[in-house]
């Protein structure tokens, strides 16, 4: 093989990849880089089993195509050393040799048969998505799903097309988001599937490419996603999705709207007083006035009240704050519908018809003296 | 056909090949019996059976899949192995695990999870297990590997398939080694039946160089007196902890080398009651039959009863072992009694080899 390329954009493009790239040492073959040249484009690919990353260049000049499998930290650390300068790399007899002006260094390769089989995008049976259409899906409902991996199904963000409608899920155990969007479907495929969370937190960064269109296809086992210049690609979590639709209440008796900044702020302030294991606010709704209230032993207490409309029956109710607030920095409207029925009976959040966060409430204790 | 270089376990050959016809494969399998017998090895087999690329004639050993699997490279078969200098397999491995269990596949279409030492997993990381195997996931495969069923949770056993191992005969040991390091000798012939019908065992008793270590343990050992018996411990523990740094690593050396004392003892012992019966020949063979004449004059020193009570201590020392006790100590101590148990006032006679 024998490439030469600007410096510049092998930086971008090592940057991208290089954070699939796995910690843990178990499987060394994991910590090199596949580099392929042909038909005057290079490919950087990176796996760790799980997700995997291809990053496609085109302004290149190939002039002997080839792969070679090296070490990714080692060329990282070469190319991040220069700025605006043709790199030139050459491949002999499994040893990869880079040079740029003045300087030389010589890499051992891997045997290219060892490295994993990183899965191709085959322009078939694929569901165009606006790009920013899927980031904000995934922005809205990833921040649930961060952690816990050893709650299976539940680990992942569940994600859905049917007819012109695509639909993603997450699911913590004490909260969930759904969010809907209108897509084209043309060729009226379904998708099920469930995306772990590394999958979906990578999916976002090469969405940060400036593009209009990316291209998802789902098979049995993995999802790819096609923007421009990358391929991704993550396994899915085997398993089927918990039947979500039934546990979100649906006769909700009390409504009320609220100003996002508002009671973003209030519920701060009220938020104060609540420590790491005592994490409970008491919402009150009566009279067009919202009461948080919060009493920590040892700690302290608070009391923050807001003007609101509301005319329904009394009610008390108590939320863990960060859930909420958590679902207040997702939001990018400036009002929110809250709606409710009794204190046992979990909240739910509307914004606009297609995104809906519910929250359980949490048990109050007597307040009372 | 599949599962050619598994010596000697045709009852499981038979299983698994009709299984794999039938496609009845079970989701979880323990494979037990002692080490060095092959578990391992016919784990790589069967995930050659299902994974490889040329399936007709079970499995061929060229393909991509059959190569990557023979050095633990394959992308969709998970070894989860016990460090060297651990003594348990810990949570974390079997968290690592569930995780990947809940993924699909990587490149073929069933997962294969290999746990070794599964004997030596804690309670927490066994109790994390249980729940993974309980509801396993489409197409995936659990094998446990396990030198003993006794520390094993017996809720994890009846969660699985035990397949057991048998030992291997000891002439088919011997085949075996004369074929593979391409010799004959006395060194062979010993290690083949001081194995105890594990094949593993009998490679590695040779690679050590155990053979020479027996011999020179048994010549210690029959000039052991109340006198030189603090060297004589001092001795054997330099020889056994040698190059070795991790306590594991030193305990599993002290387990061959005390080992080693017990079959000592043994064929003495056996040396008494064949003399007694007064049978004329010798229905038992002998370990140490290259220090038979030395066997013989202990015998004849020694009262049974002593012999008994040696043995005892021998395994009593196997088993404290396994705890936490200071391993020198321990060492020390067995020496003393011993020496203290069989006194060998007059000189030892020279040795036979």
């Amino acid at each position: 093989m024998k490439v030469t390329c600007d410096s510049n954009i092998l930086k971008k493009g090592f940057h991208l990849v290089e954070t699939v790239i796995s910690s843990s040492n178990l499987k060394p073959i994991l910590q090199n880089v596949k580099i392929s040249a042909y038909d005057n484009s290079l490919e950087l690919s990176t796996t760790d089993l799980e997700v995997s990353i291809t990053y496609r260049m085109d302004c290149t000049e190939v002039l002997e195509p080839g792969t070679i499998i090296c070490s990714e930290n080692k060329i990282a650390s070469i190319i991040k050393e220069w700025d605006n300068n043709t790199i030139e790399i050459i491949e002999n007899e499994k040893v990869c040799e880079i040079s740029c002006k003045d300087d030389y260094f010589k890499i051992l390769c891997a045997d290219p048969e060892e490295f994993p089989v990183i899965p191709d995008f085959t322009d078939e049976n694929y569901v165009e998505i606006e790009n920013r259409v899927f980031a904000s899906m995934i922005r809205k409902t990833m921040f649930i799903a961060l952690g816990d991996r050893t709650k299976t199904a539940s680990s992942g963000i569940f994600f859905d097309i049917s007819n012109d409608q695509a639909k993603m899920v997450a699911n913590d155990g004490r909260r969930l988001a759904e969010i809907k969007k209108k897509i084209n479907n043309p060729r009226g495929l379904t998708i099920s599937c469930i995306i772990p969370t590394k999958g979906v937190s990578q999916i976002l960064k090469i969405l940060s490419d400036q593009e209009e269109v990316i291209r998802i296809k789902v098979d049995e086992k993995r999802i790819l996603v096609k923007t421009k210049s990358s391929t991704f690609c993550s396994q899915l979590i085997d398993g089927r999705y918990p039947d979500y639709e039934k546990i979100i209440p649906s006769d909700m008796n009390k409504a009320v709207t609220l100003n996002r900044s508002e009671f973003s702020t209030a519920v701060r302030k009220g938020a104060i007083m609540t420590i790491e294991d005592y994490k409970l606010l008491c919402f009150k709704f009566f009279n067009n006035i919202l009461e948080l209230t919060c009493s920590t032993p040892d700690v302290g207490e608070s009391k923050v009240t807001m003007a609101i409309e509301y005319r329904d029956e009394e009610l008390e109710i108590g939320f863990n704050p960060d859930y909420i607030l958590d679902f207040m920095r997702v939001v990018d409207t400036d009002h929110v519908l809250f709606e409710l029925r009794d204190n046992k009976t979990a909240g739910i959040f509307k914004v606009g018809d297609d995104y809906q966060y519910m929250i359980m409430p949490l048990k109050l204790r007597e307040m009372k003296n | 056909m599949p599962f050619n270089s598994i010596l000697s376990q045709e009852h499981i050959v038979d299983y698994f090949r009709h299984a794999i016809e039938n496609q009845h494969l079970s989701h979880a399998y323990i494979f037990t019996g002692q080490k060095g017998l092959g578990k391992t090895l016919f784990a790589k087999e069967l995930a050659k059976a299902l994974m490889c690329q040329n399936k007709k004639n079970g499995h061929c050993d060229i393909c991509r899949n059959c190569i990557r699997i023979d050095e633990h490279r394959h992308p969709d078969i998970h070894w989860k192995i016990l460090d060297k200098k651990d003594k348990f397999l810990k949570i974390e491995k079997i968290r690592d695990l569930q995780y990947t269990a809940s993924l699909s596949a990587v490149e073929s279409n069933c997962k294969i999870f290999v746990i070794k030492d599964a004997e030596r997993m804690n309670e927490e990381a066994s109790n994390c297990l249980l729940k993974t195997i309980e509801e396993p996931t489409s197409n995936t495969f659990f094998i446990l590997i396990a030198n003993s069923l006794s520390h094993l949770k017996e809720t994890i056993i009846s969660r699985c398939q035990v397949i057991r191992f048998k030992p291997i005969h000891t002439k088919v040991i011997k085949d075996q080694l004369i074929r593979k390091l391409n010799c004959d000798g006395e060194d062979i012939e010993w290690a083949s039946k001081f194995c105890c019908g594990s094949l593993g065992k009998a490679f590695e008793l040779l690679e050590e160089g155990f053979f020479k270590k027996n011999n020179d343990i048994v010549k210690r050992l029959s000039g052991l007196n109340a006198e030189n018996n603090l060297i004589c411990a001092k001795e054997f523990l330099t020889f056994s902890s040698g190059t070795f740094n991790s306590l594991e690593e030193i305990r599993q050396d002290l387990k061959n080398f005390l080992n080693c004392m017990l079959l000592y003892y043994r064929d003495i012992l056996i040396f008494k009651i064949g003399n007694t019966n007064d049978t004329g020949k010798e229905s038992l063979s002998l370990f140490n039959a290259n220090h038979r004449k030395v066997i013989q004059i202990q015998s004849k020193r020694t009262d049974l009863n002593i012999i008994m009570k040696i043995i005892d201590e021998i395994l009593l020392s196997i088993t404290y072992l396994d705890y936490n006790v200071n391993v020198n100590l321990l060492i020390e101590n067995l020496i003393t009694r011993i020496s203290i148990l069989h006194p060998n006032l007059e000189e030892p006679e020279p040795d036979s080899c």
